[in-house]
């Protein structure tokens, strides 16, 4: 017999728009499950800048966008510090920058509230050397860095901790309905096949680029433009702070520090399927060109993979013909009963992973009046648990590099990490690049389902560092299957998947440095280690 | 002025210098960074991540039939080379052995060191880990190797080399640790402890990651032999693996002690012509650069991942001559004086990112064979 669970909010996807809204309900003292296909946050979610918004890029064109992006990112900071690191932002013009853009500009971000400083070009030029030397004004605003993996990571443990549930490697299979009314989800477990129902008052469609397909089960029209953007990974950060082209938003015009290195893109191009990854090395040459006005040097340094997301983008009538560019990047929640005559159905897409939280308050709002429940949004104040840990790790004995990696890292999994350190080997370094120990890894992997690398690199960064894995993942699937934590299937499985998808990363940006890496990957595994035809196999 | 400059120090450029030192040739040898054996297995494929056999790679690397008793002459050099060096090499390319991995994959390959051992498709092995070794884990080798070779029956074991380290350990680490008798004599007397307990009867073949020693790997692989009362073998795969690691230390031993003039840390950043010969090298030490002459080059700059190629947007460029190259990065117009080889003769040549040691060999062989006929034919007169 197929398991029922019962509950009160479905909330399908597993991006920070889904977390959120899981959190917000728990934080209402609503009954939640999240369901998503694949890990928390395989898609848009951490396939982006990582940049927290100040407003000032939706300045001009759209200002509400800005002024929301302004506001959450005041909340975000005070809220969520673990997974924020106040870099501030460069706004730059260039002499081939339009002058009344600049100007208007500067009157929007005043009228919108978003506090913008003008700084001497020599100052800026010092602080960021990598900087166009040609630079005719600088203003600072207050973007940030966001890390979106701990984001999310964090936000949705929060949720749990307060009683939400989440599945993941769970797919909706069908919306099931009841005279015109949504009554609950049919899912299967992905990794036993196992099917499930779950019923429910209220589903929330927060699946993002997925977003139509479930639309679609519960026979709702929607209409959402999928619009790929492709980043890239610099080996190094060479700017401390957040850096913007002053112009209309384009291509190439970002770069973001995050951590140790630096982000730059993107692009945008519309796209049907929500799992199109695919990479172009044509698009990257065009990013890269527009990027070279702002940072003149960036053909000499070392981008160590490129990755893609798509933007959901909202179009209120299917018919106007767009770039993506033009579409409001400004949330839409959907009260499918008021707009098709199907109740207990919500979809909120758009937005930004900036105003996350404000979508997930208004999605909740939504939800309560829909059930009756009296509950005010809190996620304004209340805190997610920081990552910092002090002190602590002073007593395991471990790489200095390791102990400050972990001091910032290992947050609410702290005491767990400590004493598993206790025990020798658990306390190896098993990522070089990035100071990930065993007993971290360990830390990262689910009670149950199967072992797989990419959830320990979104939870741990194995592998994220220049070597992209080359060494890690080899070690980590074999500790696994060492240790009992993986079948050795799972184990060769996991490994050659993840290898094929760092690969995938690394192809298009194939050049110097990176194609030495590349090969060497291929080398060790095919050659050294005697993978053979077996590596392509899982690809 | 030499009579051989020789650039790059993996096996193709170590061999060329000194089997040109053989010749009477004055030679130096550019080197840069710390050579790619390092990052090798020191065993020598056929066609490297494919167990072809020698018509197929004939076909791969489109070889004359005349070449193989070049190849023949080329192996029988080496492996004199390397038994006076004191780390021998076994094996033919016409008959392929089969060698367990660090991932407990079976390959079968040409030549190999004689730490190595095949695994046969039955009777009984143990495979040996060290708890501190994170890149060699016994239990996951077993196990893969186990679907290799079903009738094979295995087990596995983990032992302690007693020392701890907060940097991560590797097998050239733990070959260093077991140059030491007290380490081997301790290691050997867990292994049987464990054995006894485990009720596991003497094996044919113990595995053990490529770490049976350094300098001293005769005396560790002959203890471990003597007292486990079996074979034992070596399993590569992550680097560093001890198995090149001698290789390549015996090797820049021999080219020293044999009078190459290295040139360490120089980087060749182009070449003086002179019509269609090079006349010297410019080569950059510590800022500095100069010139560097011979009568003959060798270019041993070891393809893309050696850093003798470069992938660039537009297209593939040789990195130390700047010469002109074709989108494979063969040579427009080779200079009379040069001789690439190994992975410098273009990545047409390259499978899963190396040629594979048998190749580098022969294409070494014939490059020496080059110097000593154009010198008597009188090239270097002219």
């Amino acid at each position: 017999m197929e398991e029922v669970l019962e509950t009160q909010v479905v909330v399908i996807g597993g991006g920070i728009t889904g977390a959120g809204i899981l959190r917000d309900l728990a934080l209402r003292g609503i009954k939640a499950i999240l369901v998503e296909q694949g890990d928390l946050g395989h898609g848009t979610s951490t396939r982006n800048h990582g940049l927290l918004h100040s407003g000032g890029r939706y300045a001009v064109r759209d200002p509400e966008a800005a002024v929301e992006s302004y506001h959450e990112n005041l909340i975000l900071k005070k809220t969520i510090p673990g997974s924020i690191e106040k870099t501030g932002g460069l706004f730059v013009k260039l002499p081939e920058d339009d002058d009344d853009y600049a100007q208007k500009w500067l009157r929007s971000c005043k009228k919108l509230g978003i506090p913008v400083e003008e700084i001497p070009v020599e100052q800026a030029l010092r602080e960021e050397p990598y900087l166009n030397k040609k630079a005719q004004a600088v203003f600072c605003v207050p973007d940030g860095a966001v890390d979106d993996f701990t984001l999310l990571v964090d936000v949705c443990a929060d949720a749990v901790r307060r009683g939400a549930k989440t599945l993941t490697y769970h797919k909706v299979t069908d919306i099931v309905t009841e005279q015109e009314r949504v009554v609950g989800v049919c899912i299967r477990d992905v990794l036993t096949g196992m099917e499930k129902e779950i019923r429910a008052d209220i589903v929330v469609n927060a699946a993002g680029p997925w977003g139509m397909e479930i639309a679609g089960m519960a026979g709702v029209p929607l209409k959402i433009i999928n619009n790929k953007g492709m980043l890239v990974v610099f080996s190094h950060r060479f700017n401390k702070r957040v850096i913007n082209r002053l112009r209309m938003p384009g291509d190439g015009d970002i770069f973001v520090p995050a951590h140790d290195v630096t982000i730059f893109g993107t692009t945008g191009v519309n796209t049907e399927n929500p799992n199109d990854f695919s990479l172009s090395r044509p698009e990257l040459e065009h990013m890269l060109a527009d990027g070279k006005a702002l940072i003149p040097s960036i053909d000499d340094m070392r981008l160590i993979r490129a990755y893609s997301g798509s933007r959901p983008l909202y179009q209120t009538s299917a018919g106007r013909g767009s770039s993506g560019r033009d579409v409001t990047r400004g949330m839409a929640l959907l009260d499918h009963h008021e707009r098709d005559g199907m109740d207990g159905f919500i979809t909120i897409t758009g937005g930004k992973l900036t105003t996350f939280r404000l979508m997930a308050e208004k999605t909740v709002d939504l939800v309560c009046e829909k059930l009756g429940v009296q509950a005010n949004c809190t996620t304004n104040v209340e805190t997610v648990s920081g990552r910092r840990t002090g002190d602590s790790f002073n007593k395991a004995d471990i790489a200095p590099a390791a102990r400050h990696k972990l001091r910032n890292w290992a947050g609410v999994q702290a005491p767990k990490i400590e004493s598993a350190l206790k025990e020798e080997e658990s306390s190896h370094i098993v990522c070089e690049c990035e100071q990930v120990t065993w007993a971290e890894i360990e830390a990262a992997m689910p009670e149950k389902g199967s072992f797989r690398l990419g959830g320990i690199r979104r939870r741990t960064r194995l592998g994220m560092g220049p070597c992209q894995g080359t060494f890690c993942n080899f070690r980590a699937a074999a500790l696994a299957a060492e240790k009992g934590r993986a079948t050795i299937e799972e184990a060769d499985g996991a490994l050659l998947h993840a290898v094929s998808e760092r690969k995938k990363g690394m192809g298009v940006v194939a050049t110097g440095e990176t194609a030495r890496q590349l090969l060497l990957m291929e080398t060790i595994y095919r050659v050294s280690l005697g993978f053979g035809e077996e590596a392509h196999q899982n690809v | 002025m030499y009579d051989v400059v020789v650039i790059g120090q993996g096996l193709s450029g170590m061999l060329s210098a000194i089997w040109a030192r053989e010749e009477g040739c004055r030679t130096a040898l550019v080197t840069t960074g710390a050579g790619k054996i390092m990052q090798s297995t020191g065993v020598m494929d056929l066609i490297p991540g494919s167990d072809g056999n020698l018509n197929e790679w004939m076909g791969i690397y489109h070889l004359g039939s005349w070449q193989q008793s070049r190849l023949n002459d080329a192996i029988r050099k080496f492996k004199t080379l390397m038994n006076r060096l004191g780390y021998p090499y076994k094996g033919e390319p016409q008959d392929l052995i089969p060698i367990v991995t660090g991932s407990g994959r079976i390959k079968h390959t040409a030549l190999y060191p004689e730490t190595i051992s095949p695994v046969t498709e039955e009777g009984s092995a143990v495979v040996v880990g060290f708890n501190e070794l994170t890149d060699f884990q016994p239990l996951f080798i077993r196990k893969n190797l186990q679907k290799e070779r079903p009738l094979l029956s295995i087990d596995s074991i983990r032992i302690h080399l007693g020392k701890y380290s907060q940097r991560l350990m590797t097998q050239l680490d733990a070959a260093r640790l077991l140059d030491q008798r007290d380490i081997r004599t301790d290691c050997i007397g867990q292994i049987k402890k464990q054995m006894a307990q485990k009720q596991i009867g003497r094996p044919d073949l113990f595995i053990f990651p490529a770490s049976l020693g350094e300098d001293e790997w005769k005396e560790t692989v002959g203890q471990f032999h003597s007292e486990l009362r079996a074979k034992v073998t070596e399993a590569p795969g992550m680097p560093p693996n001890a198995t090149a690691i001698r290789l390549n230390d015996r090797l820049k031993r021999e080219a020293i002690r044999s009078g190459v003039r290295f040139y360490a840390d120089t980087t060749v950043v182009g070449a003086n012509m002179d019509g269609e010969e090079i006349k010297s090298l410019r080569i950059k030490t510590s800022g500095r650069v100069s010139n560097l002459s011979g009568k003959q080059f060798i270019l041993a700059t070891g393809g893309v991942l050696g850093g003798g190629f470069e992938i660039t947007p537009e297209g593939i460029k040789e990195s130390a001559l700047h010469l002109e190259t074709d989108s494979s990065g063969v040579m427009a117009r080779l200079p009379v004086n040069l001789y690439p080889v190994g992975a410098s003769k273009g990545v047409q040549m390259i499978c899963h990112g190396i040629v594979g040691g048998v190749y580098t060999l022969l294409s070494t062989y014939e490059a020496v064979c080059g110097l000593r006929q154009s010198v008597t034919g009188g090239v270097g007169n002219a």
